[in-house]
């Protein structure tokens, strides 16, 4: 791939070269980084050495129209099909970039979900590499990196003064195609500063777990007990679930009334109890152990079987910001542990 | 003081007692600073028990959980369940007590008492990213943290969770066990309440705009609350439906204010919602604006006297209101 | 043309039979779509079923009992239940009604040719089986024999009791009928079907057993059947399980790493020993 060098105070000329099209990055809002459109270049304060946004919301957002409906019969109107605006997400994480690629063939197998498809194909994804990984990282352990390219179209790494600056797929090169001006050959010494930085950020890296052949170890474990201890302090909230890259669950609802309304897609979680509930009151996961067997399942086991991929790509939210400590590198080394018994 | 020894003592005891099912308390976590909360059955367990700056959840959480709490025991069930829980914590369990949402019988309460917990999230800003060998220590007026092999003091106004700082009472209001002895407590005169009551409407309005735009309706404020157990939430029915599910702005003023509102003269500022709540949006500044409105009108203070009944529960002649609604 | 997944077909309600009363009563729609050209987008097999609903207030995954022989509508049994179920039972025959599907997977109607096909239902359950019995009986020649095992707790709670009584005395269908308990007027069988299971005694030879019903009479539905001979194979059940996409993607349904939605809902005893206990 190619590879060119972007000298950091040109990054602004950088971004708005970038030409028409729709620009979301890490913004500083109100106390908190978020993923948000940015509309003035020169007056957005972009945040690059944020590890905690999260842009699933992209692709994926929490709330989404699927159709809306006025006087039942008289048809319905929907956003899909309307083709959205070519979107950059610059500065997403590598791990993040990945989780697109994990959740990709759920939402195109069998029925395709348009909804996705067309934010997917019009999205530019202009990663930023992790110079400084935190203590709840481990993306090595699901064959990750803090400098993959994996997922991405274009990726920089700061190695210092300037960006070293991959450009990985035909969509990444397209795109920089009026950035001429502030993309400049790339020497060999620069090539290998990336190296460097990847081989530091890598070091800083300490949680790890062992997942080999985990996907076929889990179902042994499925009746222990060990899932009912884990799960003990378990609030059933819906943090882990919301701020994971590759947790997709969601539950459809019709908002209005049966003269005008629409119906709507929003995030939900297999933690909450009423996930699986029925309407006659039966649930077949009544209780926070079941769940949360589902979940280290769902994501370890039953996702690679059908979709290829494990349902992690190792950026440690659920276990940063669940408030009780559940954490699935404890599970999972604790499910090894059990089998080894 | 280290509680954590006499803690380990008293609760391998309790333990020990036919009669108590389990004890639940602090262990140390997975990594870096985290403290667990833990649920241990036997006496040879009791070692797993620690309590230290570090140990900020209101433990009484999970008496109203399903699975542990005597609520969710099936009847007859005659054992108990102990609890670690520090001054602010039970002040819960007394106002669960007066809303008769746990069996005082069937609670063990071991009292601790503390001289306050940090703010995780600025002990982990000033202290970022540990994994290993970590601890924090209150020696006087001052945190001892250990960190990547190397103690640091900071003064404790430095790490101290802010309800801490105004907090009015270190002694457990309600305790079976007690451990250590409670040292004069700041006081609470509403000061931070005052500040935004100060503030024009306008100001109050467009912040509180962009506070609940954060808002991912995660629940976890909710959940995380001891005082939050009705098991059919009204935030949550789909019939009928109060609050859509989809998460915007409205919708989630709409769960919040309401939220505040059922937890008028019940909230007993452990601060817990706020400290859990993954977009660090303020929210105890609701419930302590209420929970003044509620001193000044009733002159009442949840949770402080384990006999009292619940404010909206009982009406009293002096009541600034003409009749209950 | 690249469809929508999420948009339903309009469809309008032609008929409506009451099948039982009492406080979760039930009702037999016969739908049929607005546009004709649906049916080149709707073309189902027994034991599919479709997300039947009302804009405004939602969609419910509801078996399709009626067999695909039967052209040019669908008919659906709805138990009400919850928010959407009630609303759909206050509709009235010509009000407007969303369809969509067909999902999941069918009975494999292919394979069980020139097979005995006994079918063993409970309460509602009677319904998802519904389409199998009417497909058997329009393809009669292709099947050794249809045999049709119903039971409820009372005469008031059978559904469709009307075709069966007709099917028994046409003799078309061998018709075993059962409740739990003495009613007045019930001159057949009286027990819980499970045990009038192993009453009938029927032999397993180039039989296939399909059951739908209330869980617990599910289990021993299955376990009598393996007493009685019946191998995984020649067992057959439907799940059910909340559902809201209906094809795959919103996580509610899966049962391990199946999903009952596009994966099931029919699943053979020999597939449902595989799947974890989560269900």
């Amino acid at each position: 791939m190619d590879t060119v060098i972007l000298h950091k105070e040109n990054l602004n000329e950088f971004l708005k070269s970038l030409g028409d099209i729709r620009l979301v990055a890490p913004v500083a809002e109100n106390g908190k980084t978020r993923f948000e459109v940015v509309e003035d270049v020169d007056k957005a304060v972009i945040v690059l050495d944020d590890y905690t946004a999260s842009p699933k919301k992209v692709m994926f957002p929490q709330t989404e129209t699927l159709f809306s409906f006025k006087n039942s019969g008289a048809g319905f109107d929907t956003a899909a099909g309307t083709h959205p605006p070519v979107t950059v997400v610059f500065g997403i994480r590598p791990c993040d970039a990945k989780a697109f690629t994990v959740l990709d063939p759920l939402f195109s197998q069998d029925k395709e979900d348009p909804y996705y498809k067309e934010k997917r194909e019009s999205t530019i994804l202009v990663g930023n590499a992790c110079t400084e990984p935190t203590n709840r990282c481990f993306c090595p352990s699901v064959g990750g990196s803090p400098g993959s390219t994996e997922g991405l179209d274009v990726l920089l790494t700061d190695i210092g003064d300037e960006y070293h600056v991959e450009i990985v797929t035909d969509k990444g090169k397209e795109l920089l195609k009026g950035s001429e001006t502030v993309l400049l050959d790339a020497p060999k010494d620069k090539r290998k500063a990336k190296e460097e930085v990847v081989g530091r950020s890598l070091a800083k890296i300490r949680r790890q777990v062992d997942l080999k052949m985990m996907h076929e170890i889990l179902p042994g474990v499925f009746e222990h007990d060990m899932w009912k201890e884990m799960a003990e302090k378990c609030i059933g909230c819906g943090i882990c679930t919301y701020n994971c890259p590759t947790c997709h669950c969601f539950d459809i609802q019709d908002e209005g009334s049966t003269a005008t309304g629409r119906r709507i897609r929003v995030w939900d979680a297999c933690m909450y109890p009423e996930f699986t509930l029925h309407a006659s009151g039966e649930n077949p996961r009544p209780d926070r152990s079941a769940r949360l067997r589902n979940r280290m399942m769902h994501k370890f086991t039953y996702y690679p079987t059908n979709m290829g991929h494990i349902g992690c790509v190792g950026c440690g939210r659920c276990i940063e910001l669940c408030p009780v400590n559940i954490d699935l590198i404890e599970i999972l080394t604790r499910v090894r542990e059990v089998i080894n018994e | 003081m280290d509680a954590t020894k006499p803690l380990r003592n008293i609760a391998r005891e309790i333990l020990s007692r036919d009669d108590v099912a389990c004890l639940i308390g602090y262990e140390k976590g997975s990594y870096g600073f985290r403290v667990a909360p833990c649920v241990l059955k036997d006496p040879d367990q009791a070692d797993r028990l620690v309590f230290s700056p570090l140990c900020v959840h209101n433990l009484t959480n999970y008496l109203t959980l399903e699975n542990i709490g005597p609520l969710a025991q099936k009847d007859g069930d005659a054992d108990k369940i102990a609890i670690v829980v520090k001054a602010c914590d039970s002040r819960a369990l007394a106002v669960l007590m007066a809303e008769k949402g746990i069996d005082r019988e069937k609670v063990v309460v071991i009292g601790v008492c503390s001289s306050g917990v940090v703010d995780l999230k600025k002990l982990e800003k000033r202290f970022p990213n540990a994994v290993e060998n970590t601890e924090v220590v209150r020696r006087n007026g001052a945190f001892s943290v250990m960190y990547q092999g190397e103690t640091v003091e900071v003064p404790a106004e430095e790490l101290l969770s802010a309800k801490c700082m105004r907090c009015k009472n270190r002694l457990p209001v309600v305790y079976d066990e007690l451990v250590g002895e409670p040292d004069e407590a700041p006081g609470d005169e509403f000061a931070d309440v005052r500040e935004s009551e100060a503030r024009s409407v306008e100001e109050k309005f467009e912040k509180w705009h962009s506070e609940l735009e954060k808002c991912i309706r995660c629940y976890a404020c909710r959940n995380i609350c001891p005082l939050c157990y009705c098991s059919d939430c009204a935030l949550d029915r789909l019939n009928p439906q109060l609050i859509r599910r989809s998460v915007n702005y409205q919708e989630n003023l709409l769960f919040h204010m309401t939220r505040a509102f059922h937890l008028a003269g019940r909230c007993i500022d452990c601060g817990e919602c706020e400290r859990v709540c993954p977009q660090d949006i303020p929210l105890m500044e609701l419930n302590r604006k209420l929970a003044k409105d509620v001193k000044e009108l009733y002159d009442y203070e949840p949770g402080v006297d384990p006999e009292a009944k619940a404010l909206f529960a009982t009406f009293r002649p002096e009541d600034p209101d003409e009749g209950i609604m | 043309m690249s469809s929508n997944p999420y948009i339903p077909f309009s469809a309008v309600i032609k008929d409506l039979r009451q099948e039982t009363d009492g406080a979760r009563p039930i009702k037999t729609f016969t739908v049929e779509f607005k546009d004709l050209k649906t049916w080149d987008r709707f073309s189902f097999r027994p034991g599919q079923c479709a997300m039947v609903g009302i804009p405004g207030v939602g969609e419910s995954m509801i078996s399709i009992c009626s067999s695909p022989t039967q052209t040019g509508y669908l008919q659906f049994s709805i138990m009400q239940m919850g928010k959407v179920t009630t609303a759909l039972h206050e509709l009235e025959i010509g009000d407007d009604i969303t369809v969509r599907g067909p999902y999941g997977q069918p009975f494999p109607l292919e394979q069980w040719k020139d097979k005995k096909i006994l079918t063993i239902g409970g309460g509602i359950g009677q319904a998802p089986l519904r389409p199998i019995i009417n497909y058997v009986l329009d393809n009669r020649n292709d099947y050794a024999s249809l045999n049709i095992l119903y039971g409820a707790r009372s005469p008031k709670d059978l559904v469709f009791l009307h075709e069966l009584k007709g099917f028994a005395e046409s003799n078309t269908a061998k018709v075993h009928l059962t409740v739990d308990r003495e009613a007045p007027g019930w001159n057949d069988n009286v027990g819980f079907v499970p045990q009038y299971l192993l009453d009938l005694k029927p032999s397993p030879e180039n039989t296939i057993a399909v059951t739908c019903g209330p869980p617990i009479m599910i289990k021993y539905v299955l376990q009598n059947l393996v007493d009685l001979g019946f191998t995984d194979d020649q067992i057959y059940t439907t799940l059910e399980n909340r559902m809201k996409c209906g094809i795959g993607k919103c996580g509610k349904c899966n049962v391990g790493s199946v999903y009952v939605c596009k994966d099931g809902p029919v699943f053979s005893y020999a597939q449902l020993k595989k799947l974890p206990a989560d269900y």
